[in-house]
């Protein structure tokens, strides 16, 4: 399989490749390529008209501050370096998926529009992409406890036929998504770093090759980790699901918290909170804000994908799942 | 968007030539165009010769001053050839190779080269499919790469007589590369089926073809199927050939056998081959470049040489090219053939054809794949856990390590692979894997096919020149005028005399060669008999000797028909004490004979070893017995599991007699049990142990 050359343009725009030193010659970022991808559709343009011809004169009455003709110019140079690299990524069983292709994953492209990753790197079943299901967070560091219920939480998910989304890292991820896989479930991996070495790990390998399991990730498929990029991939864990549970965070810091907030500022998918009875959690704190405790009985999953975060639904008779001193906690 | 037009090129080409009135060859212009105002892909099939460094050359100088990244040279050949390096230089071309020959200045280089100051880097395919260089030198190259030129790029065909697999990999780059790289891919030895597949594989490419013809080359095919005959004629022969050459052979062995006979019937002549060493030279590329150097300046009469002295070799004014025995394809044949007579206005093309090249070819065919269980179990391995080394893959599984190696490249090579390599460590991917048994049928099929056709041209009756052009569908093939078909009298003389056959043929059964024992063990593998991974100097084994090769011309046969009726003829015997008396001479000399005992074959060995003893007036003590029962050493795949099965396997027992002593085995593969035998003899007290076998089974390929 080869990539469109609509992809390869796009890849060399955003995606980092190597050690890149200068900064004027850095990817440009999802918001920089919405502009330029803007630009040329109202000119009738694709991105594939950029690697024909001279630059210059494709690109004549272009004006954008951050990017200029010259770190264009730059990216569009990188050919050879990009047909080295994906080479290596496709032997490694990596695909490539471009925000404009029909397998981009349309939940990710309605919710965050013009901040959606322009390319998704992966590897394993492409068609769970859509599936949605239950995006689960979690710090890396979580208590024994917080740990075994992220994996019933898991199991349970895969008994009732959702799916787990979660960032594959070690800690309340891993074990979310590995409980749904033991238990003949499926689950999408979003990572923020080494997706090549996750998807050659034993830990993930069969149930990738079983089609049981996705791993994607937004970024270089073999850079390291970097909380920038763990920050915005989070953004994708919550818009590939249909709803998200948050197991542990730590209040005011770190990725989970950060990204619950998100989430319930943008309200792409209802936020649901595990109770916890350690006293520096963030847990209640992110109720307050606007997310809701998380019923006990896990019997029926479904009623935490219909309810939405508008506040009216939640305080409608009949909804077994809350208990009355939570339901105040939701102002 | 233009960069330059043919008047600034063509200047370019009049300096590059040093030449004022220099205008271009039919398609180089072409060629410039395409590629630096067009960032177009193009094939280019010419004859070497032809000027394609001039092309690259001249567009690298043009997208350099357009401000372009440098041209990646791909190429199988070791360095740049002079010429090529100073018409660069002329051009102010910064022209460097990174390769193995000069890895002390690897770092300068790789620094030079990701800060943009070199303009042409040449590298190896394989270079390209490392993985580590490709990170640390080609990714970093910030002004990305300008051109990338694939020399020899009929390799990237499935259908190509060498197709290599490090060039299946870089077909797998250039697909993925988008459209604004410029690609410039270079042969002098393509068919319209190659032609064709390289066209499917690299996508978008156009093709340029020039006339293949050779004209100065007069061929002429000779039968001699006997080796001593082959050898024979060679002796009285070579000397008399225009300039300096190149005699091919199918074998490393055959390369150094044959370079020995002439070297010891006063003709100047060097092996070489992948690998080939020499004393005196750190390693085998410092030994195979001075030799190349040897030739090019007409040091030395000939090379004798495998395929692996092939491609990009540009000498111009070689006299003759020599087959002594038959390639595998008739491209295979024009390629190296066509070395000869590209600046002079005579040179000689002989092929001569032996009984043993059937057998040779098969057996080419047949280990051109690893073998589909030997893929399973590596991938069934690496399947468990995250990853394992070379070293701990042999421990895990009973394959050689050459096998592993080449089960590893083979799988790594596939566009989508079962296994990548990361760091030191080989890990699975979450790829299913089928070996493609069809398209190894294809290919097998495919090969024999091609020497069906090689068979034909030994046969033929017609223009031996125009039989060769229209199997690689040149634009015009004509009758050359020039071969012993077209004028009806020989090139050279098939004659050659009694006497030097008989002389070759006593050669060939001298052939034998240096036996030498393992030094190290598989640590960890012998628990019973307590020997650590480097054997004790007292341990060991003194240089030994093995009389043939399996199978082979000299005694070889003779080996492999004792072993078969179950006695080995006296005329082994005699052999044996002929060349211990008179050419080997071991010193301190043996007091005894002994030899290594099989429960399989009690007395094949032993009875052989007391004739031999006998004719020596030696005793013969048979002191070295087995206790236990293994498995066949020949089906142990690799160092630690060929020390495994030997361990606790012997014993010395009875009294052991003074003095050194000769130690005899019939035919020998990995060497183990030599060591092995040898080392309990020394620890028993035994004096120096000097080992001989009469055979070797390895192939020597």
């Amino acid at each position: 399989m080869t990539q469109s050359s609509q992809a390869q343009a796009m890849m060399l725009l955003t995606v980092s490749l190597g050690k890149s030193g200068n900064a004027d010659d850095r990817p440009l970022s999802a918001r920089e390529w919405s502009r330029l991808a803007a630009w040329l559709n109202e000119r009738g343009m694709e991105p594939s008209d950029l690697l024909k011809g001279g630059l210059k004169s494709t690109l004549s009455g272009w004006m954008d501050r951050s990017v200029t003709l010259s770190r264009l110019d730059h990216l569009i140079g990188r050919g050879g370096m990009l047909g080295l690299a994906i080479e290596r990524w496709r032997r490694a069983g990596i695909w490539v998926i471009a925000r404009p292709e029909p397998e981009y994953p349309e939940r990710v492209k309605r919710r965050l529009q013009q901040a959606s990753p322009p390319i998704l790197f992966g590897c394993g079943n492409k068609a769970l992409l859509d599936r949605g299901g239950l995006a689960v967070v979690g710090s890396r560091n979580a208590s024994r406890e917080d740990l075994e219920f992220a994996e019933n939480f898991g199991s349970a998910a895969a008994q009732q036929g959702f799916s787990i989304v979660s960032g594959g890292a070690r800690g309340v991820d891993e074990r979310a998504m590995l409980g749904a896989l033991g238990n003949d479930g499926t689950a999408i991996g979003v990572l923020a770093d080494s997706l090549l070495r996750a998807g050659t790990s034993e830990r993930f390998r069969k149930h990738l090759l079983a089609g049981d399991l996705v791993l994607v990730t937004p970024f270089n498929p073999e850079a390291g980790f970097n909380v920038g990029n763990a920050m915005s991939r989070n953004r994708c864990i919550y818009c590939l699901a249909e709803t998200a549970i948050v197991i542990s965070s730590t209040p005011d810091r770190g990725g989970t918290w950060n990204g619950a907030l998100e989430d319930l500022k943008a309200a792409w998918v209802p936020l649901w909170v595990k109770r916890t009875e350690n006293e520096s959690s963030g847990n209640p704190e992110l109720v307050r804000r606007g997310g809701r405790w998380l019923p006990d009985d896990l019997s029926s999953l479904m009623c935490l994908m219909n309810a939405s975060t508008d506040e009216s639904d939640v305080d409608q008779p009949g909804l077994p799942l809350f208990e009355a001193p939570q339901r105040d906690a939701v102002r | 968007m233009t960069l330059a037009s043919r008047s600034v090129a063509r200047n370019l080409l009049q300096v590059a030539l040093d030449d004022q009135a220099a205008d271009f060859r039919q398609g180089q212009w072409e060629a410039i165009n395409a590629l630096v105002n067009r960032r177009g892909r193009l094939l280019v099939v010419q004859r070497t010769g032809w000027g394609k460094s001039s092309v690259y050359f001249i567009a690298t100088r043009i997208l350099r001053d357009g401000g372009r990244g440098p041209t990646l040279i791909v190429s199988p050949l070791l360095a740049l050839m002079r010429n090529q390096i100073q018409a660069a230089g002329r051009l102010g071309i910064r022209a460097e190779t990174i390769n193995s020959t000069n890895r002390q200045d690897w770092p300068s280089l790789q620094q030079d080269v990701r800060r943009g100051k070199v303009d042409a880097l040449l590298i190896s395919p394989e270079r390209l499919a490392n993985d580590e260089f490709v990170e640390n030198v080609l990714m970093p190259i910030s002004d990305g790469i300008g051109l990338l030129v694939v020399d020899e790029a009929h390799c990237i065909s499935d259908w190509g007589h060498d197709f290599r697999p490090d060039y299946r990999r870089l077909a797998n780059v250039i697909r993925h590369m988008p459209e604004n790289v410029p690609i410039l891919g270079t042969t002098a030895t393509a068919n319209n089926r190659v032609i064709e597949d390289v066209r499917t594989q690299l996508g978008r490419v156009g093709v340029q073809r020039g006339v293949l013809m050779r004209e100065s080359l007069a061929l002429q095919n000779l039968e001699l199927p006997s080796q001593s005959a082959r050898l024979a004629w060679l002796a009285e022969h070579v000397e008399a050939l225009p300039g300096t050459g190149i005699v091919y052979t199918l074998t490393r062995r055959d390369a150094d056998q044959v370079a020995r006979w002439l070297q010891a019937r006063g003709i100047s002549a060097s092996p070489y081959y992948s690998d080939a060493r020499s004393e005196g030279f750190e390693d085998s590329d410092s030994y195979r470049r001075h030799v190349e150097e040897q030739l090019l300046q007409n040091e030395i009469k000939a090379l004798v040489a495998t395929s692996a002295l092939g491609m990009g070799y540009d000498k111009p004014d070689l006299g003759f090219v020599i087959h002594y025995q038959a390639p595998g394809s008739i491209v295979a044949y024009y390629q190296q053939v066509g070395r000869a007579g590209r600046a002079i206005s005579h040179a000689v093309g002989i092929m001569m054809s032996g009984h043993e090249d059937e057998r040779i070819h098969e057996y080419f065919r047949r280990t051109a794949f690893p073998e589909e269980e030997w893929v399973q179990d590596i991938l069934t391995r690496l399947g468990k856990g995250d990853g394992l080394t070379i070293r701990q893959l042999e421990g895990a599984v009973n394959l050689r390590s050459g096998q592993i190696q080449q089960v590893l490249k083979h799988l790594s090579v596939e566009s989508v692979s079962p296994v990548i390599k990361s760091g030191s460590t080989w890990r699975r991917t979450p790829v299913p894997y089928q070996m493609d048994r069809a398209k190894i049928q294809r290919l097998t099929n495919q090969r024999e096919s091609e020497w069906n056709e090689v068979q034909e041209y030994v046969g033929e009756s017609g223009c031996l020149m125009k039989f060769l052009a229209e199997a690689l569908d040149d634009i015009d093939p004509q009758p050359c005028g020039k071969c012993a078909s077209c004028t009806g009298r020989p090139v050279v003389d098939a004659s050659y005399s009694r006497e030097t056959a008989t002389d070759a043929a006593r050669f060939l059964g001298r052939s034998e060669f240096p036996l030498e024992c393992k030094k190290q063990v598989a640590s960890g593998a012998f628990t019973k008999y307590d020997f650590t991974a480097n054997l004790r100097e007292a341990y060991r084994a003194n240089t030994g000797r093995v009389l043939s090769r399996w199978g082979d011309a000299g005694w070889g046969s003779l080996v492999a028909e004792g072993k078969h009726d179950g006695r080995f003829r006296d005329e082994l015997v005699d052999a044996a004490a002929d060349m211990l008396n008179h050419r080997w001479i071991p010193s301190p000399w043996p007091n005894w004979v002994t030899c290594v005992p099989s429960t399989r074959h009690p007395n094949l060995v032993a009875d052989y070893s007391r004739r031999l003893a006998e004719a020596l007036e030696l005793p013969f003590e048979p002191i070295v017995t087995k206790i236990k029962e293994n498995e066949p050493q020949k089906l142990q795949q690799n160092r630690y599991h060929q020390c495994r099965n030997l361990d606790g396997v012997f014993a010395i027992s009875g009294q052991l007699p003074a003095g050194p002593v000769l130690l005899v085995d019939d035919v020998i593969d990995s060497r183990w049990t030599m060591t092995i035998v040898a080392a309990l003899l020394r620890r028993a007290g035994s004096g120096p142990v000097w080992p001989f076998a009469l055979a070797t089974a390895s192939i020597g390929a």
